[in-house]
């Protein structure tokens, strides 16, 4: 098992190294002068020299490039403008919070969908069946922008009962937590739904009803648990997205969490921070595909011996 | 509902929607609508009326017009973004499926790299950094959106360069590009147009989340996720600003999603 965690981390080597390298070449993508987009045409000469040199744009690009990675390794991941301190320690502080409200979310579409995709899929072509794909529809269809609105007008303005946004209590947390959730449960009733029906037509679930087990058994502990390998593929890649995706719910909701500092950062033109998050999020996702593979064989011992 | 009925009325449906909303953005101009930047500072926010059914957004501008005029940005830089990268797609994503060898790998790579970045995450950062234009948010779009088609055709290509009908043109000494464009090409449109189907409305969802965060179309330009933006300021007094672009973007995706099933039902042989 350690070897293939091993073996699947050097394995993501190569694209470590080139979204590092991406990342660096962003800001060489401003048209212009970056160090004029960050200060504003007004700025003292000066003040741009001194931005230029702390940033090392005055170096040759190959220079620059390893200077990037230096940073990298020192911890610092190089010094916001805005904030004027070190980018890692910026993210550090905010992860807490996206992570928080990414797990609820997660929490929250796997508590809706696998009851309504397993249901769907138990009783495919029946109105049972076509109102959960509805709903995943739905899911899919109505982005978080429009979703968080009419949220907080109905249960903030309307009916009082939660507040509209901000950080701290439990409360605050249930808002955002389901208009994510509900984005999540459109794919995942999807994923799971049509993952149920494939393996419910399985041999081994036919042998497994005939041989008189309990239908919960049947579904629960023959299909789903080989119905899981797509939907945990599918769930990797929504952690990931929730980690970056979460800039227009954590920036609607004012979430203090990386999305609404990737927010503020892109807003104050502070590359050298949008830059650490960008990385930050790619490392990670990275990291959790890993962790999925590692997930699936777990689910599926054939997948360690095919690779 | 059985499953091939279920399709059919999913493409029904879905293409209704679409077309619909492609006529407006086709139309829009013709029509005797309000000028959608047209100020009227003393009504702003406005409820809507029978001289303005959708009402009146930021400094008074009709909603209606807005919301249809809206509806061209977002199509078009969509369908735009879309079959660029489709073509891109088409073109790299066959040639390494069908050459293999150095090319393959590099390409693979790439599209893994791209694939490294979740969400909209490079998506974002790039508008970011090249400034907001609906040029950018084309060039962005299209920037990252090339390596799904690439990746989906590869894969399809791997599987028809098999079948004995592409042999037998290799057999018969066939040049590749032309085994590609005559052969190959026709057999990978069923499963290309069901990806740009779902794909358009992705793009949709970039644009309106790009002009949201005040990444897309420059201020002033017409555009649903301009206008989500501007409601969510006055969420509590004018509702109307919210809900009428958030419907509409809300339809137009679904709408995209259905004829997306009902085409994959029909043309990917698959799941039939």
């Amino acid at each position: 098992m350690l070897k293939f965690i091993l073996r699947r981390l050097l394995g993501a080597l190569p694209v470590i190294i080139g979204v590092v390298t991406l990342v660096f070449l962003l800001v060489h993508f401003i048209p212009g002068d970056p160090v004029e987009m960050m200060l504003g045409d007004a700025a003292e000469m000066a003040d741009k020299e001194n931005l230029r040199h702390l940033l090392g744009l005055n170096l040759p690009l190959w220079q620059q490039y390893l200077l990037f990675w230096k940073n990298i390794f020192n911890g610092t991941w190089g010094m916001s403008i805005a904030f004027s301190r070190p980018v890692l320690g910026l993210i550090l502080e905010r992860f807490g919070a996206t992570l928080l409200l990414s797990t609820t979310a997660l929490i929250v579409g796997m508590g809706l969908s696998f009851p309504l995709g397993v249901n769907a899929a138990r009783k495919a072509g029946t109105a049972t069946d076509t109102l959960s794909v509805g709903f995943a529809l739905l899911g899919m269809s109505v982005p978080i922008y429009v979703v968080a609105p009419i949220a907080i007008l109905i249960f903030s303005v309307h009916l009082r009962l939660l507040p509209v946004a901000g950080y701290g209590t439990f409360a605050h947390l249930v808002l955002p937590t389901l208009c994510l959730g509900f984005g999540l449960s459109g794919i995942l009733t999807r994923m799971v739904r049509t993952s149920m029906l494939e393996c419910l037509g399985e041999d081994y679930v036919r042998t497994a009803r005939s041989k008189g087990l309990e239908e919960r058994d049947v579904l629960f502990k023959h299909a789903l648990r080989n119905a899981m390998i797509p939907v945990l593929t599918i769930m990797g890649n929504m952690l990931g997205g929730l980690l970056a995706g979460a800039v227009i719910t954590e920036t609607l909701f004012d979430w203090p969490g990386i999305g609404k500092l990737f927010f503020s950062a892109f807003q104050s033109r502070d590359y050298p921070l949008v830059q650490g998050i960008v990385l930050w999020i790619a490392v990670s996702y990275v990291l959790i595909n890993i962790f999925v593979d590692v997930m699936y064989s777990v689910f599926d011992p054939r997948v360690r011996m095919d690779s | 509902m059985s499953r091939h009925r279920r399709g059919q009325a999913s493409l029904i449906i879905g293409g209704t929607v679409v077309s619909a909303m492609i006529l407006i953005a086709l139309l829009t101009p013709l029509l005797p609508f309000a000028n959608p930047e047209a100020q009227n500072l003393a009504f702003q926010y406005a409820r809507p009326s029978w001289a303005h059914p959708f009402g009146l957004g930021e400094n008074g501008v009709d909603l209606l017009s807005q919301v249809f005029w809206g509806a061209r940005l977002s199509l078009g830089v969509g369908l735009g973004s879309v079959f660029v990268s489709a073509f891109i797609g088409l073109v790299l994503g066959s040639w390494a499926g069908y050459k293999r060898g150095w090319w393959d790998d590099v390409l693979m790579r790439i599209v893994d790299l791209l694939y490294a970045f979740p969400g909209i995450l490079l998506v974002v950062a790039l508008a970011a950094v090249l400034g907001p234009s609906v040029r950018n948010m084309m060039i962005v779009m299209v920037a990252t959106s090339w390596a799904g088609y690439a990746r989906l055709i590869r894969g399809v290509t791997l599987s028809l360069r098999e079948r004995e009908y592409v042999q037998a043109a290799r057999a018969q000494g066939a040049p590749s590009w032309r085994i590609l464009v005559k052969h190959l090409w026709p057999n990978l449109l069923a499963p290309l147009v069901v990806q740009m189907t779902f794909g358009l409305g992705g793009a949709i969802m970039v644009e309106s989340s790009l002009s949201f965060l005040g990444l897309g179309a420059p201020p002033g330009t017409p555009s649903w996720g301009q206008l989500l933006n501007q409601g969510r300021e006055v969420l509590t007094t004018a509702s109307h600003v919210v809900i009428v672009p958030g419907l509409a973007l809300a339809l137009t995706i679904l709408g995209l999603n259905l004829m997306g099933d009902g085409l994959r039902d029909r043309l990917d042989p698959k799941t039939r």
